[in-house]
């Protein structure tokens, strides 16, 4: 039989935007999600750390909303059904939050997490592992999957058909501070999202000789999110943004595209982009 | 040579990005380290005194795969150690 976990929230202004309830919001529930459904079906998330001396990092997530977008007005509660699975050898999961109002759908999380097996419980630092045996145990038949259905969503990377550049390039620079981290001093995934979001919603002052571009990054809610997680980067780090939009080709889109990296790095540590209705 | 610290690691030599050290080999610099910053031995060596798997270990900013205690240092080289962390 299928596990999963279901909860409610209090709904409250600060979890919204005046457009939709915002991607920072869902994707710190879908952490709270996890570790609700840890608690009940795995065990609690510092005893998986500390007493199981194991660990997992998010490699990618995917975020979806359903429209039409839910207000502050539209409704009090939100519910949460979270289940999880794993591959057979348990060093891959997944977690999938869907998020309800009423009947109505909201949105849906999907990410895919690599486990990992802790090596010094001061620092927190970690190699790659798997779930230990009794962990891996309490995972049913029916959320047991081959490992190639984690590794592709791992390595996906989305292809969009671009059509035309909306904005070119933009580059900003900051320094990561505790705001941006978990625990560890490691960056977290959620404040990251919001980092895509500010660096988005930025262009209004950049651009604001340009009516059309201005509207396009602010005035559309965020339809889908996507982040892909390569290299994590660490508390006092500089962290260079470099944002890019383009509409998709059939015009029906705008797409905002993000990479996060240290100012010297070749590659991006951390790639978002942000789908958006056109406008 | 100078190590260069991030992340977890700036904790632990009380938040000095780099710290200069007058050593011809990894482990020799290592042990200079720890005098001034003792809590760091246990975080970056394993039992036998090896680095530990989880950080990984870059000599001018190139990864070392298999980093030796008796690897040859230079006055200029900088050495980096990038932590894999537990986290979310």
């Amino acid at each position: 039989m299928t596990n999963h976990t279901v909860f409610k929230e209090a709904l409250y202004p600060t979890q919204f935007s005046a457009l939709q309830l915002r991607p920072r919001t869902l994707l710190d529930i879908a952490m709270n999600g996890l570790a609700r459904y840890m608690a009940e079906h795995l065990t609690t998330f510092p005893d998986f750390i500390y007493h199981h001396r194991a660990a997992m990092v998010i490699r990618t997530v995917h975020l979806d909303y359903v429209p039409p977008d839910l207000c502050f007005a539209d409704a009090s509660w939100l519910e949460m059904h979270v289940g999880m699975a794993v591959n057979r050898t348990g060093e891959w999961l997944s977690l999938a939050v869907d998020y309800q109002a009423g009947n109505r759908p909201v949105a849906r999380v999907r990410i895919i997490l690599r486990v990992l097996t802790l090596v010094d419980s001061d620092s927190l630092s970690a190699q790659l592992g798997q779930l230990p045996e009794s962990l891996l145990a309490r995972f049913p038949a029916d959320q047991r999957q081959s490992t190639e259905t984690f590794t592709g969503q791992a390595r996906a990377t989305p292809l969009f058909q671009r059509g035309p550049q909306l904005v070119a390039v933009q580059r900003q620079e900051t320094t990561l501070t505790r705001t941006y981290c978990e625990v560890a001093d490691q960056w977290s995934f959620v404040e990251m999202s919001e980092m895509a979001t500010t660096a988005r919603e930025r262009l209004f002052e950049t651009f604001s000789s340009s009516n059309d571009i201005v509207r396009q990054a602010v005035g559309a809610p965020v339809r889908r999110l996507i982040a892909s997680y390569r290299r994590p980067m660490f508390v006092f780090d500089r962290c260079c943004t470099l944002t890019q939009a383009y509409m998709s080709r059939d015009t029906k889109h705008a797409i905002f595209e993000h990479t996060f990296q240290l100012p010297a790095s070749q590659k991006p540590h951390l790639h978002i982009w942000e789908i958006l209705d056109a406008i | 040579m100078t190590f260069l610290f991030s992340g977890i690691l700036l904790r632990l030599v009380n938040y000095q990005r780099s710290i200069q050290i007058k050593a011809d080999t990894l482990g020799a610099a290592l042990e200079q380290l720890e005098k001034c910053h003792p809590q760091i031995k246990s975080v970056l060596r394993d039992g036998s005194g090896q680095v530990r798997r989880a950080h990984q270990v870059f000599l001018n900013g190139e990864q070392v795969s298999k980093p030796s205690l008796n690897m040859s240092l230079k006055e200029t080289d900088e050495v980096e150690f990038i932590t894999a962390i537990a986290g979310g």
